[in-house]
């Protein structure tokens, strides 16, 4: 039932080391908050009564993006989705992560909403956990013991569970600079423009032949379908390294129909879900090869 | 151009500013001293016997001042039509909806009351449930209300004008079709809530949103079994109504019992969630419907058959039922035509009045068919519904006379503005699996509510202050539909002041007159009426003070922009200030006007058994939708809207548009988006993520027309128009849908699924 | 800390207040500086009824902490008028007929101002997706985009002049 929230002992480490410390002594017990608007909407309506809440948000140093050309791309865990949606440099060089950005909830969810949290809340339908996978992006895990890399795709492990493990906080998101002639595009559906939570959503991010024919790297990323962001291995696999076709792109749209895993909930059915998988699917392919389906 | 100063004219809303700054203060914005907050504990089961309530803990609480059951009420049922009367406000033996409410706290803060409520322990004994209206009306079923009831038809309504079976055979053609609506609630953007307040002279005062203060009184004066003279209920600007505070609630009681006990006001508000849960909603009717027509197009008999889920409780259900058969006579000139309701108890939270009425559910389907008529007669849809539709001076079979109608000119400059004819002839493929198609539909509709319950006749009174500021003391609510601005146009049209002079006074039953509120789409129509004799009145007095002021004739005086003047030598003028002063120095009674509007056909009343002269004026609208479809993905959009309404005269554009423009938004929700979703009767999206209410970006382009018919019988020729715009959407967007892929959705809301399925498994017929 | 005293700066005036953990903004907003004009809609981020401008920014009052909003200046509904004298974009929701009930108006109205206060030449798109995350069920938002761009057009006006 919608309420007031339980009253709970609140935290604002000002380190990542206070913030370590802090998260080892009530172990279990303590909710970070980096946003707040999935936990706090989950302390009112769901019942979740954390005895412990840790806002990292005043934990300086956690909020940037840096970009270095033909290196990477590394985004503080602590932005906001607002900032990673008007950035310059994503919106030209990783637009598909840009593109997911601005379709996150509202403006004023993303003004507050970081990409920290909406990783690690870890629900099937994470806004920009396609997007990013499909950019081959690892995440910076920090701890006490001190750090280390996983790749995004590892990292979640059922809806809101993640790799992250005591003491552990997500510190950096670490997109690797494209290859030349790589192309994306995120398609999210639902069934409004705006303040939604996906249905289905399709990240497709493929490097292309210098003449733009052959497909050699090809990311498939399918959210909200699986308990997890899923990529569509078997859907990669026939495109990898071939020429678009039709017959081509049919088969991929198939095999990511096949290998979507969707439950049946009040958003869709799950027959629905996979139907759409496989048309999106194939709507991403051929706006990125700019075929048309004749 | 037009005679007026002030009506018809887009002037600002006299409450804009209060409300764009912030300064208005609704339900949840009033705090009173020593107020204590109220929460209710409701059923987590769809139906079940209670066993036992132990409320010893929640006592226990510090800072719980009153915790109640049903043993500390009256146990007095209600309905809002009492013979129905199946309600408590909290429930005795049995729980029939997830929401029923069981006990009720009263505590120092929100905080410790949500506590209190968890403490209460509740027995229950589950019960079998039943949640499908076709299953729930044979003899078999489980029953909803386990204690009186024998069956679970809770009313029934049938209407039987000229003889169908004979015009069934007379037709070349007889058509039969089942549809199906939905389940979709208000969702004003405030939820809803009072706060109530039992002095030590045992006199209650209610502050809550209400549309219909006087008929709240009366609800909640029988429900506590005190005298209506011991209640005041105070109605604070409703942030959205459109229905849903029409009926009392049974906060208002519980909240009202609370505060008796402790004596201190006791505020219970609504979280959207309980909004969601406990929303009495739009009720889902199963339409079914049998149409017999010449082959050239002449309807001969229609026939419909409705199944109203009620829900678990009586509410508006008889009423709209019955409404929507008014609706369903009216549109079309049909010799023969039969109408027969049945309201069926289910295990659901249960529906009220919504914008419409009944109409749009019964429209939805009856102008759907006739889309698909017009296609097997191979006829235009326009073309086809001119060739039957009413007209001015016509009678209708059921014996209504047609005063006034702009339903001819709706459909001809609707069909004209949005290239109806170029659009239909036109190529529906435009893409790669894309499809466009237009569809129409039309509506007739109430302008002017209906004296469904008799009390046809109310007030206005008008002061003058020594400024010459005029005091407009009105029954009208204002829901945010702008009738206190519409009364003052009207007010200050009559008598020439301006508008910044009039403040209105409008939501206080010890002060405002009595009346029945704002529905049906009356207030313009009925309060209009009564302000507007009300200021010919205050004028008249003017003229005559000024006239002896001056030593005139009457006829000689002229008022206007808040002075009088001679009518031959402008150079002598007064202001009203000064009128006023001499009135009450030298006259000896201060300047002040009354008028009435009595509805002189109100003996005629014969509830529920015929139709005929139930309402005084109709309105008529037609709509025409553009869609497209995405054949691959079944995804519906709407392109652009125009539609056509019968005003009978503007009082205020913009607000008209605006009432036109939401309402059909509010339709587009009801036909492609919104639905109360429900798995064995526990709501299942009880909030704004997962019920889709549009947002700014989901929006078409959209054309508003205003047909004025010049209404013999509204103030200055208007009629409301509040519900309208909603009634026509969905059938017309129905009808767009098939002419763009010849599909024919017979359920709400059409959403993408829908589509695509129906689509899918038309693909496979075809191979 | 179960209660922490924070400190507000709210349409630029300073508050001390001790708040508990669970307190939202929007509960001290209108609970113990009895601005209402922000409202509860919804509680969730789900309407945007409770919208304030947080640093500038619009958020919903309802998912951000109180304790979290410490040392942060705060604009709510109240706040846009200037000595008795409304905003340009509040002039245009009266004129333009953009107010109905008026219960999502201050929210609408503050998410307006920020899509302005950033960028004086919006797009009908643009004006749309800064007001999509507020609900509205009276108008169906023709008047309001009206109402955003008709300021829109008179703050360049001025602007140039």
């Amino acid at each position: 039932m919608l309420r007031k929230m339980k009253r709970f002992e609140y935290f604002e480490p000002s380190t990542l080391e206070e913030a370590f410390s802090l998260l080892n002594k009530y172990n279990g017990k303590v909710k970070i908050l980096s946003g707040g608007t999935d936990l706090l909407v989950a302390m009112k309506e769901r019942g979740l009564a954390p005895s412990y809440v840790m806002n990292v948000k005043c934990i300086p140093g956690l909020d940037y993006i840096k970009y270095e050309e033909k290196k990477d791309l590394r985004i503080g865990a602590l932005t906001t989705i607002r900032t990673i949606e008007t950035s310059n440099v994503i919106r030209e060089k990783f637009s598909v992560l840009a593109q997911a950005a601005s379709m996150l909830g509202s403006i004023q969810v993303r003004n507050r909403a970081t990409i920290g949290g909406n990783l690690c809340n870890a629900a099937p339908s994470a806004e920009t956990a396609p997007s990013l996978i499909g950019l081959k992006a690892k995440v910076k895990i920090a701890s006490l013991e001190g750090e280390r890399i996983v790749p995004l795709e590892k990292f979640f492990v059922g809806p809101g569970i993640t790799v992250l493990k005591k003491g552990e906080i997500l510190a950096e998101i670490i997109v690797p600079f494209p290859l030349p002639h790589t192309k994306g595009i995120y398609i999210k559906y639902g069934r409004r423009k705006a303040m939604e939570i996906a249905m289905v959503s399709v990240a497709v991010i493929a490097t292309l032949s210098v003449e733009g024919e052959v497909w050699e790297d090809v990311n498939i990323i399918l959210g909200a379908v699986a308990p997890t962001p899923l990529r569509a291995r078997k859907a990669e696999e026939v495109l990898q390294s071939k020429r678009i076709s039709e017959p081509l792109i049919e088969k991929v749209g198939q095999l990511a129909y096949e290998e979507a895993c969707p439950i049946s909930d009040m958003r869709a059915s799950a027959d629905y879900r996979k139907e759409m998988v496989k048309v999106l699917v194939k709507k991403a392919i051929r706006e990125i090869s700019g075929l048309k389906k004749s | 151009m037009s005679e007026f100063t002030v009506f018809g004219k887009s002037v600002p809303r006299v409450d804009a500013r209060a409300k764009v700054s912030g300064e208005t203060k609704y339900l949840d914005d009033i705090k009173l001293d020593g107020m204590l907050y109220g929460k209710i504990l409701r059923s987590p089961h769809p139906h079940a016997r209670i066993l036992g309530i132990d409320i010893s803990k929640a006592k226990k609480l510090t800072g719980v001042r009153a915790v109640i059951t049903a043993e500390d009420t009256p146990k007095i049922k209600f309905s809002f039509v009492q013979d129905l009367a199946d309600k408590l406000p909290l429930c005795d033996k049995e729980v029939c909806y997830v929401g029923d409410e069981v006990a009720a706290v009263a505590a120092d803060s929100l905080e410790i009351a949500e506590e209190a409520i968890d403490s209460i322990e509740v027995k229950y004994e589950v019960l079998p449930a039943i949640f499908d209206p076709k299953e729930a009306i044979k003899p078999s079923s489980v029953l909803v209300h386990e204690d009186n009831k024998k069956s679970n038809i809770a009313f029934e309504i049938h209407k039987k004008f000229g003889d169908v079976e004979k015009g069934f055979k007379k037709s070349d053609h007889v058509f039969e079709d089942e549809f199906v609506t939905s389940k979709v609630t208000h969702c004003c953007m405030e939820t809803h809530g009072c706060i109530a307040y039992f002095n030590y002279e045992g006199r209650l005062t209610i502050y809550c949103p209400s549309q219909a203060p006087h008929t709240i009184r009366q609800e909640i004066a029988r429900i506590l079994n005190i005298p209506r003279s011991k209640v005041r209920i105070v109605s604070t600007p409703a942030g959205g109504a459109f229905g849903e505070r029409l009926v009392t609630d049974m906060k208002q009681p519980v909240a009202a019992i609370l505060s008796r006990l402790t004596r201190r006001p006791v505020k219970i508000v609504n979280t959207r969630e309980e909004e969601f849960m406990t929303a009495r909603t739009r009720y889902p009717y199963i339409v079914s419907v049998k149409t017999g027509v010449t082959k050239k197009g002449k309807i001969l008999a229609r026939q419909a058959k409705v199944v109203v889920d009620n829900g678990a409780y009586n509410d508006k259900g008889i009423s709209t039922l019955n409404y929507a058969g008014e609706c369903f006579l009216m549109s079309y000139n049909i010799p023969n035509l039969q109408y027969d309701g049945f309201g069926v108890y289910t295990n659901k939270q249960f529906g009220t009045a919504f914008r419409g009425f009944g109409n749009p559910q019964v429209t939805f389907a009856t102008e759907t068919q006739l889309d698909d008529i017009a296609s097997k007669l191979n006829m235009d849809p326009a073309e086809l519904r001119l060739k039957n539709v009413n007209r001015a001076g016509d009678v209708t079979v059921s014996g209504t006379e047609i005063t006034n109608s702009g339903l001819v000119d709706c459909i001809d400059r609707a069909v004209e503005k949005s290239g109806w004819q170029e659009k239909r002839s036109g190529p529906r493929k435009v893409g790669e699996n894309k499809y466009r198609g237009i569809g129409m539909a039309i509506m007739s509709h109430t302008g002017s509510g209906g004296r469904f319950y008799g009390y046809a006749a109310t007030d206005t009174f008008l002061k003058v202050s020594e400024e010459g500021q005029v005091t407009v003391i009105t029954p009208a609510p204002d829901i945010g539909q702008g009738t206190t601005t519409v009364v003052a146009q009207i007010v200050a049209e009559v008598i020439g002041v301006d508008l910044s002079n009039i403040i209105v006074i409008n939501s206080d039953t010890d002060i405002i007159p009595y009346d029945l509120g704002a529905w049906g789409s009356r207030s313009v129509f009925v309060c209009g009426n009564a302000a507007k004799a009300a200021a010919e009145n205050l004028k008249k007095e003017i003229i005559e003070v000024v006239s002896k002021m001056f030593e005139v004739s009457p006829e000689e005086v002229e008022i206007k922009n808040g002075e009088a003047f001679l009518k031959e030598n402008h150079g002598r003028r007064i202001s009203f200030g000064k009128v006023a002063e001499f009135s009450v120095n030298r006259l000896g009674h201060p300047l002040s006007g009354r008028g009435r509007y009595f509805d002189p056909l109100a003996s005629e009343v014969t509830y529920y058994k015929r139709a005929g002269k139930h309402i005084p004026t109709f309105t008529y609208g037609c709509q025409i939708v553009e869609v497209e479809v995405d054949t691959l993905t079944g995804e519906i959009k709407v392109i652009k809207i125009t539609a056509a309404q019968d005003t009978g005269k503007t009082v205020n554009p913009y607000m008209a548009e605006g009432q036109m423009e939401g309402a059909i938004l509010q339709g587009l929700g009801y036909a492609l988006s919104e639905e109360c979703l429900l798995d064995k009767g526990r709501p299942i999206n009880p909030n704004f993520t997962d019920y889709k209410v549009w947002t700014a970006l989901d929006i078409p382009k959209e054309e508003i027309i205003f047909v004025e018919t010049d209404d013999p019988l509204g103030p200055f020729g208007a009629k409301g128009i509040g519900e309208p715009g909603l009634v026509p959407t969905p059938a017309a967007i129905s009808n767009a849908i098939y002419h763009a892929t010849g599909i024919r959705l017979k359920r709400l809301p059409m959403n993408s699924e829908r589509m695509f399925y129906t689509l899918k498994k038309r693909d496979n017929n075809k191979k | 800390m179960i209660q922490k005293r924070i400190q507000l700066k709210v349409n630029g005036e300073e508050y001390k207040l001790e708040v508990k953990s669970n307190d939202t903004l929007l509960d001290v907003i209108r609970d113990r500086l009895s601005l209402t004009g922000t409202k509860r809609g919804c509680d969730t981020g789900d309407c945007g009824a409770c919208t304030v401008l947080l640093e500038g920014k619009p958020v919903n009052s309802c998912l951000v902490l109180a304790i979290e909003a410490d040392g942060k200046e705060v604009i709510t509904i109240e706040g846009l008028t200037k000595e008795g004298k409304l905003d340009l974009v509040q002039e245009a929701f009266i004129e333009q007929g953009a107010i109905q009930c008026g219960f999502c108006t201050p929210g609408m109205v503050l998410s307006a101002k920020a899509l302005l206060d950033e960028n004086r030449n919006p797009t009908e798109s643009e004006i749309k997706t800064a007001i999509a995350g507020n609900l509205c069920r009276c108008t169906g938002y023709v008047k309001i985009v009206k109402a955003i761009s008709s300021a829109a057009e008179k703050m360049r006006k001025i602007r140039k002049s």
